[in-house]
Formats: structure tokens, sequence, C-alpha cells
């Protein structure tokens, strides 16, 4: 029995492992390192009401999607309805309450949904019994209007409220630019404008 | 408001292991605890590969679940403390498919949530399993769609008619909820 039990660990493991690859959308921490044609992306986003502590069961090697959403990111609207690997390749790690700034291609884009990753560890797992879900959806998809040209866009806070049920309830773009463009100097200093322009809601049927 | 797909996964299991889960919540309160609610369902099963043999409720926020009392259909839990719920699993076998799991999503209104703030007799809707279409190598998907038969009437005169409910508090609330329809009429 001790055999078959050490099976269920590592298979559940490397399920997990496969379920979020590595983001091909970086942080920026120099503008000297964005490439020509990209943009830096300036956002911040908020889950109300916050994550309880506990909330989240990430294990040890999990630990780096604690407090964040991942945003899919894609240059085409199209529904999102699983968590999967493939639409995770391209996302934002966007860490709940502070900026993130990544680098994308100055061009149309979307962002298709949010997930919270809820539910990533390493546990012994009945042979017929399915993993729990790993990720929580933040619904809500937006365009955001990047340029060619464009050094760096401020694109607002994205606010999800949830339900008990975590379900989105709403989500509201709120301009904050001011403080945004206020670190974004600190960070990177005045030579290079953050143009402002907020996430538009769009719609995208699940 | 944005709404969440009500899809969930199916799973064929060679083992049905739902029936011994050990993290079952209740029944340790008293039958006539007058915080305890009642709150009931019916899913047609027709056009499912199984019947329902044992569901749960996920309550949010809190571990563990409730199993529900399944007879031909309807579903129902009588010790429920106030709180908000939703189906979390159905299952079932029969001789071709075996046991099947049917799972909703673990994040997310379904069609079944309910939220219970005061002690009372809930009726969580009629539903009929529907199968969805999926690629061939997709994990099979199913929703359930809310339907107007049986009645939460029907349901009623169904369970008023249950051992446990004679001589129980429930006697007179399901009664009272009877009549209180009846007005309706």
């Amino acid at each position: 029995m001790r055999g078959s039990s050490g099976v269920l660990v590592l298979v559940y493991a490397a399920l997990l492992a496969a379920c979020v690859p590595t983001s091909g959308i970086k942080p920026v921490d120099a503008l000297s390192a964005v490439s020509a044609g990209h943009t830096v992306l300036v956002g911040r986003v908020e889950l109300h009401p916050a994550l309880k502590p506990g909330e989240q069961k990430l294990g040890d090697s999990y630990k780096e999607f604690a407090d964040e959403a991942l945003l899919i990111v894609d240059e085409e609207l199209r529904p999102v309805p699983q968590f999967r690997r493939g639409d995770l390749g391209e996302r934002i790690d966007a860490p709940f309450g502070r900026l993130f700034f990544v680098e994308l291609p100055a061009e149309p884009t979307y962002i298709l949904k949010g997930w919270v990753v809820m539910d990533a560890q390493v546990e012994v797992v009945g042979p017929n019994e399915p993993p729990p879900d790993p990720a929580a959806p933040l619904a809500g998809a937006f365009k955001l209007d990047l340029k060619p040209g464009d050094r760096a866009v401020y694109i607002g806070t994205i606010q999800y409220y949830r339900d008990e049920f975590f379900s989105t309830q709403k989500v509201v773009v709120k301009d904050d630019y001011a403080a945004a463009n206020e670190e974004f100097q600190r960070k990177f200093g005045k030579g290079v404008a953050l143009r402002k322009a907020l996430a538009v809601p769009v719609s995208a049927s699940e | 408001m944005i709404r969440q797909a009500r899809f969930a996964s199916l799973l064929f299991a060679g083992a049905l292991l739902v029936g011994c889960a050990s993290d079952t919540i209740g029944p340790e309160r008293d039958l006539n605890d007058p915080t305890n609610s009642l709150v009931f369902v019916y899913v047609d099963m027709a056009d499912a590969p199984t019947g329902i043999d044992d569901a749960t409720l996920k309550p949010q926020g809190e571990e563990g679940y409730w199993h529900l009392v399944v007879e031909d259909g309807l579903m129902y839990q009588r010790y429920l403390p106030n709180g908000s719920y939703q189906f979390s699993r159905l299952a079932g076998s029969s001789f071709l498919h075996g046991e099947v799991l049917y799972d909703f999503p673990a994040y997310g209104q379904n069609a079944s949530a309910i939220r219970i703030q005061k002690p009372g007799i809930y009726f969580l809707g009629s539903f009929k399993y529907k199968e969805v279409k999926t690629g061939f190598f997709e994990q099979a998907k199913f929703d359930i769609e809310r339907v107007d038969s049986p009645t939460e009437l029907e349901l009623l005169n169904r369970l008023l008619k249950e051992d446990w409910v004679k001589g129980s508090q429930w006697d007179a609330r399901i009664r009272a909820r009877i009549a209180e329809l009846g007005k309706k009429k």
C-alpha cells in the first residue's frame, strides 16, 4: 500500500507543476531592458473581500501564487472557460494591492480572465478521487488600448468584488494614476511618460 | 452581475468514495433544533448515465460537506445551520457505467446556490440533468437546467409522508409551508 500511495503523490505533484507554466510576460526592472516595439504595462489588481489567511492552500512549491491574480492575456478576445495550461503561458502575475510593471508588445490586447490559485499542494488523493479545483476564476474581460510607440501605459486598478461562493459580483476599474505615476517615476525615473489608458471592460462569453 | 458557467466535470470512477468521506459534517444536531433549516431539491437524471445515490452540499467558508438524503430524485438535508451552500457533488452507479461522480466547480456559484440567513424551509428548485457536448479527448461535462416540475408543493407533500417527519418539529413546519403555498395559488 505504501508503494501505491507514493505513486499517487508523484502523479499529483507532476499534475500541478504542469498546470502553471512560466509566463511569457515578464516583469520589468529597467526601461533599458524593454525590447523595441514593446511597452511597460502598469496596473494594479484588488480583490474584495481580500483572501483570508489560510484560504489559499499552497504547498511550499507553490508559494509564489500566494495573494496574487493570474491575468490571462491574448491579442484576440475569446472565452477562457477553464484553468488550462495553454492559457497560462501568456499571463500577468499581479500581486493583490501592489502595482505590477510588465512588458507587452505595444499593440491592442486583452485581459481575458483572471485566476487565483487556491489549492496547489502535494497530497495523497484516492485512486478514483479527482484532484481539487486548483483555481478560482475572476470573471471579466478588458481591452487594453496599447499603441505602437507607447513606452509605458497605465491601465488602472482593477477591483474584483466576490461573494462567498467566489463568484465575481462586480468589477470596477479605478483611476489611481497619480499614485501609480509617482511610483513609476521612483522606479524608472522621469525620462519616460506614463500614458493613461484605463482598461475597458468588454464582454466575452464564458 | 457576472455569473459563472455552470459546467462541471463528470468523472467515471472505479469506486464510489463519497459514501465514506471522512469530512462529512453532521448530523450532530438534534432533529428538533429550532435553528435547523430543511433544504430540498429535485434532480431528474433520466438523461444521465446513472441515477443518484449520494449528493453533497458544500458550506462556503467551512471545511467539510453535508450529505443529503436521496430518494428517487428528491434530495434533502434537515439539520442545516445558517450559512451559504451549493451542490458539490452528485454520485451514482449503473451496470453499464459503473460508479460515476458528477462534480461541480469548487469556486463560483452554481444553479443550486443558497444563502440561509434564518432557519426555515428552502427549496433549491427542480433540475434536469443535461449533457454538454465536448471534444473526443475532453473530459465529459454536464449542466443542470431548472425545470418547472415537480413543484415545491408536490415535493413537500412527499416529504410529509416521511417517517422522520412524524412527531418532529418538521411536521408542523412543513404543513405551515404547504398552507402558505396554498394561499399563493
